[in-house]
């Protein structure tokens, strides 16, 4: 096995200090009042200390955590191995603490009595929650036979794990706000060569007369032509409110529409970017090429880590620039009074923003009490008031259950605020 | 709570109830109610410990004690002291139990190895008191085990102190 050992300090057991407290007080009394049946008192007592700190010192021990697989998808299982050695017949528990976003599929503690090493465990976890993760730590808890002494740590940590998000088809795009000069597959603003019909003017010299449009011209008996929209490719920022009070399943569902979307974008020569809200500053600029796919997953992945992370997470009052001819799509529950002021913000500058406002509420336990159910529909109640602030300032809002990235690009079809005109490849 | 660290926990207070009612029962009878006290302290405290904390056992072993060293006739302190024993080892071990969603399994070994412990210690003590009693040096005897247990423990524990 390889690795180094890791010493664990021996501490002492609950036990330890009243037997010898018992012990010694018994034998000084003995000494003392020369009542000799004292003795027997603290024999017992005397006896178990004896058995007790037969060893001390600190217990090396080598640990290693091994997976068959360190990328995985939401929902895949890695099977894999616990490597443990030590010297000595001892009882051991071992223990598997997985991060928020592994579960272990079979119970990740062992008991282990009177063993010596090497033994060899086997370790099944699912990926519930995408992000990066470690594979866990292993804590070894151990005592010596009859021992008043437990040797306690933490022992290995295992290798980081890559769980990506599952993808989600999409039909159709969300149209960017403005075109960038490069050919792509979105319709643009300008007017230019294309094949979407864009308008008729009147024949100027210097116009290709295939560009005639032969009825028009009959009709006004003097030559029409026709104008086409240019195909570009856009940019697309999607901001992730990454603060979902402690629900991973809203986590997962943000992940996945995000990242359908940035695949989809990207897939059509767009130039796609994300950022962060709620958690770590985390923000990759709008890129295009396969690169940026896989810049885009990484700054997923980096942003899931975080979140699962309940301890990182603070919200930053950051101020995210957000390129002028970028459409922002944001990706957020709600939870959060700052992200309308945020999206607001963004409005008010001018910037291209839509919501899909994430639908968690087939993941919260159904109210148990009148005052709970109360509580639920004032919740909704303000949900709803800040899903109008976001409308009443023109933003397109859009409400999305699971499944949720192509709803979310309907749901903004519907709502008569962006455009799709060409379905995904 | 699972129903092996119940059980576990049970043993242990039926321990230390029946150490102290003998103890309460065979002492004298002019400090009976000082020993009550002590003897419903040290219950409340073991209750307390396998309930709650398990560091309290301590506290109760100890105010346990003055019924114990009390007790006529003097061969029953040793194996009430065996009793206070196995009432530590029960609670260590219940709190040992991993909770109710863990193995519900009895620790086996390790109660056969407490109850390995507390036979021994019964038959040292019984033999130390035997000694002690029927030998014609019976105090001195005992005394000077007394002592050079004292010696024993004195340099455990500055062993330990000294490797740390």
């Amino acid at each position: 096995m390889t690795g180094a050992p890791v010493a664990l300090p021996a501490r002492r057991d609950g036990r330890l200090v009243p037997y010898l407290t018992i012990g010694a007080g018994a034998l000084v009394l003995a000494l003392v009042t020369g009542r000799p049946a004292l003795v027997a008192l603290a024999v017992p007592f005397v006896l178990a200390l004896g058995f007790g700190l037969v060893r001390t010192g600190p217990l090396p021990v080598t640990a290693r955590l091994t997976v068959d697989a360190t990328r995985l998808l939401e929902g895949d299982e890695v099977r894999g191995v616990v490597d443990l050695d030590w010297a000595g017949r001892l009882d051991v528990e071992v223990l598997l603490r997985t991060p928020a976003g592994l579960v272990p599929v079979a119970p990740a503690r062992w008991t282990l009595p009177a063993t010596t090493g090497p033994v060899r465990l086997p370790v099944v976890l699912r990926a519930d929650l995408w992000g990066r993760h470690t594979a866990g730590e292993l804590w070894v808890r151990a005592r010596a036979p009859r021992g008043l002494l437990v040797w306690q740590g933490r022992v290995a940590v295992g290798p980081p794990l890559r769980v990506l998000p599952r993808v989600e088809r999409l039909n159709r795009l969300l149209d960017p706000a403005e075109s960038r000069a490069v050919a792509g597959v979105h319709r643009s603003r300008r007017i230019g060569d294309g094949y979407e019909f864009a308008e008729l003017r009147p024949y100027v010299p210097g116009d290709r007369l295939r560009d005639l449009n032969w009825g028009a011209t009959a009709r006004a008996r003097r030559p029409y032509v026709n104008r086409h929209h240019p195909e570009l490719s856009g940019e697309v920022l999607i901001v992730l409110d990454t603060y979902t009070d402690g629900l991973p399943d809203v986590l997962a569902r943000v992940a996945r529409a995000a990242w359908s979307i940035a695949s989809v974008h990207l897939q059509a020569g767009d130039r796609v970017g994300v950022a962060g809200l709620g958690g770590q500053w985390r923000r990759l600029h709008p890129a295009g090429g396969e690169r940026a796919k896989y810049q885009v997953l990484e700054t997923l992945l980096a942003m899931g880590g975080d979140a699962a992370d309940q301890s990182t997470h603070n919200w930053v009052p950051h101020r995210l620039p957000v390129p002028e001819s970028a459409l922002v799509i944001a990706l957020t529950p709600l939870y959060r009074r700052n992200v309308v002021q945020v999206c607001q913000d963004w409005r008010a500058r001018g910037r291209a923003v839509a919501v899909a406002v994430l639908d968690a509420s087939d993941v919260l336990t159904p109210p148990a009490t009148e005052i709970e159910a109360y509580a639920r529909r004032l919740w909704d109640l303000e949900i709803g008031r800040r899903r109008a602030a976001l409308s009443g300032v023109g933003i397109p809002v859009v409400t999305v259950a699971d499944g949720l990235a192509r709803s979310a690009v309907s749901g903004l079809r519907r709502a008569g605020r962006a455009h799709v005109v060409r379905a995904a490849r | 709570m699972n129903g092996p660290r119940v059980a576990l926990a049970a043993g242990s207070l039926a321990c230390l109830v029946a150490a102290e009612t003998v103890a309460v029962a065979y002492g004298p009878a002019g400090a009976r109610p000082l020993l009550v006290i002590c003897a419903v302290l040290a219950v409340g405290l073991a209750g307390y410990a396998v309930v709650r904390r398990d560091g309290r056992i301590g506290a109760a072993l100890v105010v346990a004690l003055p019924a114990l060293l009390v007790a006529d006739p003097a061969w029953l302190v040793g194996p009430l002291g065996v009793l206070l024993l196995a009432a530590g080892e029960l609670c260590a071990w219940s709190w040992e139990q991993p909770g109710a969603d863990g193995s519900p399994a009895l620790p086996v070994r390790r109660l056969a190895r407490s109850g390995a412990l507390c036979g021994a210690g019964l038959v040292a003590s019984l033999l130390c008191y035997a000694v002690g009693r029927w030998h014609p040096w019976a105090g001195t005897a005992a005394l000077f085990a007394a002592a050079l247990g004292t010696a024993a423990i004195a340099w455990l524990l500055a062993r330990t102190a000294a490797r740390r």
